[in-house]
């Protein structure tokens, strides 16, 4: 078959993983490796789709053959959709052509499961081997991680790759059941427990290794860049903070670098267990703004979610953190130029590097309106949350129902389907 | 009396600090001395500031500033220069904080200076793309037009990343030139030097269209992450039009679509 072939049908396979990240593998070069390649810490995207994703990374499947028949997978063994493999061989050839032309940082290679998991595994780590080994390819390489694959797989593919991810599918294990028979939900978790454990293991023996007298080499890294993974939102019935909470415990249990959400979305050739309609992708949109609240602004989930919030869903029409705040109006107007940095990101329209700003101009000075100009925050969403010196919301903290009506953006027009 | 500071090249934190250390040797204030910018050839009046006579010892300044100094200076903006250095002089002048408060107005206006250099370097590196050079093994050639005068600082990057192979980068003002040993910079290429479009191209655009999910159409936030400015340096911006004319057709299609039955029943595992 052909390359090109190939190639349109094993990415369109491959774009419902929606992680593309290329960060975290830490600084490495190919001066004088004689190969090619590099990472710096930050990723970068080299291109974006119409849909606004980013391209990073090579993303496809070795193969959309599949035996399991998981109703949200356009792969699935039931769907009709076309099917193709690649060789190991052409997988490497189109990495490096793509790589010295500046179109990736790396390769994302998942697979469908053909024979079973711990095969399936192999052929990817064996793609990873040869970009490593045979051509000292030292960009980015994120694997896919098969759960059933047998622990020295997963120990072969973690010294190749900077990040593995297994991906939870459903919030639930009873949403697992039903909708991916094939998988097992504790064999989920304890792969991710394996690869957790293996990762700090690493850590902590990279660390011994390089504090001891006399110094020794130090063994190879282990998924430098953590592991991720990846739910399905809208397939079953999980509320939003059913979906909150098992994040929170993936980010706590495993130290997840990302959870991903993907709202399913039409897909060609969709089963018939599927709901009908697709959730909104602001649902999406919303969960990962409430992610962000977990990890880099100090709120847990029961705030998030609470018995203000309806149904145990996110507000649509406002981002989480000001739904909070319209549900929480004594806690506001937060004063700027006293209020601890904890309060601080509790304010709406504020982002973590404008709180830093904030923290270290008070240091010189007491804040005026003038100043929060230049944060360049969206003023309409700030004001009616804090004071400086020369500015208080007065009485608009009263009516949280009509400072809602204010902030909430207008309705747009109803989408494709509506 | 007026004083004038050229420094060449316009982005050379070398050629800045050497200036700004005569000009506060020579205790010249700010509104005391005319920067020339980029404006090569236009005369600026007064006498060069290399002549104005030492009346103290320079001043050490922190790393933080020479950093900023050096990312700012990349700026095309033609008050880069003298805003640096008025920024050097309050410091001096015993605001020794200053860098400190993000809110005060020339720090800020510095700090948006050094971002939009910073997003231009980090979009040089994301939106070069190399085309093979017909009959040389594994050499490649890119043609690309950043916003400020950053090749400099960004070609030690591409060496890093492409050591094994050989490849210039064209700019309009600069190029950078890497043989597998040295990396050479010098003045700005042609864009009809670049190699023809060739099968490599073509695959990627292959695998740019597949990767694109009809479903999620989002070009406002397509815009936001990859200004329309870059879209003629980009193979793949070709196929814009297209993509997002047929995305609802498409969508519609599958939404409608009713489930089917499976067609085959047993699957090869090991095609040929």
């Amino acid at each position: 078959m052909e390359l090109m072939h190939k190639l349109t049908v094993l990415a369109d396979a491959a774009k419902y993983d929606a992680s593309c990240a290329s960060s975290g593998a830490g600084k490495r070069h190919s001066l004088g490796t004689g190969g090619i390649g590099s990472t710096e810490g930050m990723g970068i995207c080299h291109s974006y789709t119409p849909d606004g994703r980013c391209v990073s990374l090579l993303k496809v499947l070795l193969t959309n053959f599949c035996i399991y028949d998981c109703a949200y997978c356009v792969n699935r063994v039931s769907s009709n959709v076309r099917r193709a493999r690649f060789t190991t061989e052409e997988v490497v050839r189109v990495t490096l052509d793509f790589y010295k032309r500046n179109y990736i940082e790396g390769l994302f290679l998942s697979s469908g499961i053909i024979r079973d998991g711990d095969y399936t595994m192999e052929q990817l780590v064996e793609v990873a081997r040869s970009l490593r080994e045979d051509h000292r390819f030292a960009g980015y390489i994120h694997l896919k991680t098969i759960p059933e694959a047998s622990p020295e797989t997963i120990a072969r593919a973690g010294r190749y790759a900077d990040r593995l991810s297994i991906n939870v599918e459903l919030p639930t294990e009873e949403g697992l059941r039903q909708l991916a028979p094939d998988k097992q939900a504790t064999g989920i978790r304890q792969a991710m427990g394996q690869v957790h454990e293996r990762i700090a293991e690493n850590r902590e023996a990279r660390r011994r290794r390089a504090t001891s007298t006399p110094v020794r080499a130090r063994p190879p890294r282990f998924a430098p860049a953590g592991q991720s993974t990846q739910m399905i939102v809208g397939a079953d019935g999980a509320d939003d903070g059913t979906i909150l909470r098992s994040s929170h415990a993936l980010y706590t249990g495993f130290r997840m670098r990302r959870v991903y959400y993907s709202a399913f979305s039409p897909i060609p050739d969709a089963s018939a267990q599927l709901p009908p309609r697709a959730p909104p992708l602001q649902r999406e949109h919303r969960l990962y703004q409430a992610d962000w609240l977990l990890r880099f602004y100090e709120f847990d989930v029961d705030e998030i979610v609470d018995a203000g919030t309806a149904g145990g869903m996110l507000d649509l029409e406002v981002d989480p953190k000001l739904a909070w705040a319209l549900r929480h109006p004594q806690q506001f107007p937060v004063d700027l130029n006293r209020a601890p940095r904890e309060m601080l990101l509790r304010v709406p329209g504020l982002g973590v590097r404008n709180v830093q700003k904030i923290l270290a101009s008070r240091r010189h000075a007491l804040l005026r309106m003038a100043d929060l100009g230049r944060l360049r925050a969206p003023l309409s969403r700030l004001l009616p949350f804090v004071s400086v010196l020369d500015h208080h919301p007065g009485q608009r903290l009263d009516d949280p129902s009509r400072l809602r009506a204010e902030l909430a953006p207008r309705p747009r027009q109803a989408d494709l389907f509506g | 009396m007026r004083w004038r500071a050229t420094v060449e090249p316009g982005w050379s934190l070398a050629a800045w600090r050497e200036r700004a250390r005569q000009a506060w040797e020579a205790g010249i204030a700010p509104d005391h001395l005319d920067w020339d910018g980029d404006a090569q050839g236009t005369m600026l009046p007064g006498p060069p500031i290399q002549d104005a006579p030492r009346r103290r010892s320079g001043l050490s300044v922190s790393q933080v500033l020479l950093d900023l100094a050096a990312s700012v200076l990349c700026h095309r903006s033609p008050g880069r220069q003298a805003l640096l250095y008025r920024v050097l002089w309050r410091i001096g002048a015993g605001e020794r904080s200053l860098l400190g408060n993000p809110l005060d107005p020339d720090i800020d206006a510095l700090r948006r200076m050094d971002k939009a250099v910073r997003r231009d370097t980090h979009k040089m590196k994301a939106f070069v793309r190399f085309r093979a050079v017909p009959g040389q093994e594994d050499t490649w050639c890119a043609w690309f037009e950043p916003e400020h005068q950053i090749v400099d600082r960004v070609a030690p990057f591409f060496m890093r990343r492409f050591a094994g192979m050989r490849w210039s980068i064209l700019t309009p003002d600069r190029s950078a030139v890497w043989d597998g040993q040295t990396l050479w910079l010098g003045p700005g290429g042609d864009r009809a030097a670049l190699p023809p479009e060739d099968a490599g191209e073509a695959l990627w655009c292959a695998y740019y269209a597949s990767i694109f999910n009809p479903a999620r159409l989002n070009t406002r936030m397509m815009r936001q992450e990859m200004p329309q400015k870059y879209w003629h340096l980009l193979p793949e911006a070709r196929l814009l039009p297209e993509l997002v004319r047929d995305a609802g057709a498409r969508t519609q299609a599958m939404a409608e679509r009713k489930p089917q039955p499976t067609r085959r029943r047993l699957l090869r595992t090991q095609p040929k």
